[in-house]
């Protein structure tokens, strides 16, 4: 791919190296910067960067698309490392090298510094987004209507992408699959803990509102939501619990660095690949809207997005 | 090799193979002639998240292939840069 965009042997090699000294249009630049920061540290996203693209021509549907390619490829990355997928005989070549640099990754990820747990921004009826908003759409209104109607409420991610409504099908079927196991393999207490560890360490203040309820109706009473937000392996878990922990931190910030040794330990304790691929899945899916949440500013909603008749 | 079980689309029955009917169609409609690329093959434990790989992949107006005019930066960068430092391999 990156020799279709960039043709010059000399910029592909600059961008794979430190795409910030490549050669290449200032746009394409900041868009690089986009999915570096969607990957690694969304929570670090400023208005200021938003405003950046729009001085630099990128209107605010463009931007949507940026994010919606953003949310399907983390997806792809993150199911491809959890479950070590080999290359398809089809891929580019530039693919075989996207992988390098990993050492790079980790210092960087080490450099962000701030705890697990830290929320960059409250729920707020203020705005709903960084980004333009437009709720006459056709699109839209077929989404809010599911929504009010599943929620009692239309959530602010759902508006935020009003000027780019392509996915909604995808946000929908993101949301009812992220409310509770799909398989049976992975227990509803197993799959809010991973939620809320997922929430945690995305520092997502709008995941948090979904994910922290759904802790806190699974375990009433429990500080679980508490024990996920500082160091969880100081706390007592059951051994499955504790598994189930330890793939879900290693998916959620890291997931290259996943082995054949993880899901070999969650069968260990007693789990089977559905359950794998159960936490796999929910920590890529809830990551894409967490990061895309934090790129284009959604506010947190003021209630969590459980269906009422859950 | 994965480090979860695959079961290939030949082999496949039932509520499985119909996932993965739907993912073939999907990028034939997209003028793309491919078997089931691996990154969903993983999930066939869990036939409803292979579908919503497959739903997701579906929403994206330009993929497989272009089919709305490119915007100032072509929207595969953002997705080659998530991907890259990711450090992801696949």
């Amino acid at each position: 791919m990156l020799p279709q965009l960039y043709p010059d042997p000399q910029v592909v090699q600059q961008l794979l190296e430190d795409f910030e000294a490549a050669e290449i249009p200032w746009p394409h630049k900041l868009a690089w910067r986009f999915g570096k920061r969607f990957a690694q540290n969304s929570w670090e996203a400023t208005q200021a960067q938003l405003q950046e693209l729009r001085d630099a021509g990128i209107d605010d549907a463009e931007i949507l698309r940026w994010a919606e390619g953003a949310c399907v490829q983390t997806w792809w990355v993150m199911s491809a490392d959890g479950g070590g997928v080999a290359l398809d005989e089809f891929t580019p070549s530039s693919g075989r090298v996207v992988g390098l640099g990993r050492e790079a990754y980790e210092a960087e990820t080490l450099r962000t510094g701030a705890a697990p747990g830290a929320s960059p921004s409250a729920p707020s009826q203020a705005r709903v987004a960084w980004v333009e908003v437009d709720l006459q759409r056709t699109e839209y209104g077929q989404a809010a209507a599911w929504a009010e109607a599943r929620y009692g409420f239309v959530p602010n991610f759902f508006k935020a992408f009003s000027l780019r409504p392509q996915l909604y099908p995808r946000h929908q079927r993101a949301l009812e699959l992220l409310e509770a196991p799909v398989s049976g393999s992975l227990s509803p207490r197993q799959h809010a803990l991973v939620r809320a560890l997922v929430s945690q360490r995305n520092r997502s203040a709008y995941g948090a509102v979904t994910s922290r309820a759904l802790l806190e109706r699974i375990a009433p009473g429990e500080p679980l939501w508490q024990r996920l937000g500082g160091d969880y392996t100081r706390h007592p878990w059951s051994a499955a619990e504790r598994a189930v922990l330890d793939f879900a931190a290693k998916m959620a910030l890291t997931s290259y660095k996943v082995t054949d040794k993880d899901p070999a330990r969650l069968r260990e304790v007693g789990l089977d690949d559905a359950a794998t691929v159960e936490v796999i899945n929910v920590v890529s899916i809830q990551s894409s809207i967490e990061r895309a949440a934090h790129m284009l500013g959604v506010a947190a909603d003021t209630a969590p997005l459980l269906a009422r008749k859950a | 090799m994965a480090y979860l079980d695959i079961i290939p689309p030949a082999q496949a029955t039932g509520e499985l193979r119909a996932a993965y009917d739907r993912n073939v169609a999907m990028y034939a409609k997209g003028g793309l002639e491919i078997d089931v690329p691996n990154v969903y093959l993983t999930n066939y434990a869990v036939p409803e998240y292979l579908d919503f790989g497959t739903l997701q992949a579906a929403c994206l107006p330009d993929y497989p292939l272009p089919t709305t005019p490119p915007g100032p930066v072509p929207w595969v960068v953002v997705n080659f840069a998530v991907a890259k430092f990711s450090a992801c391999f696949y």
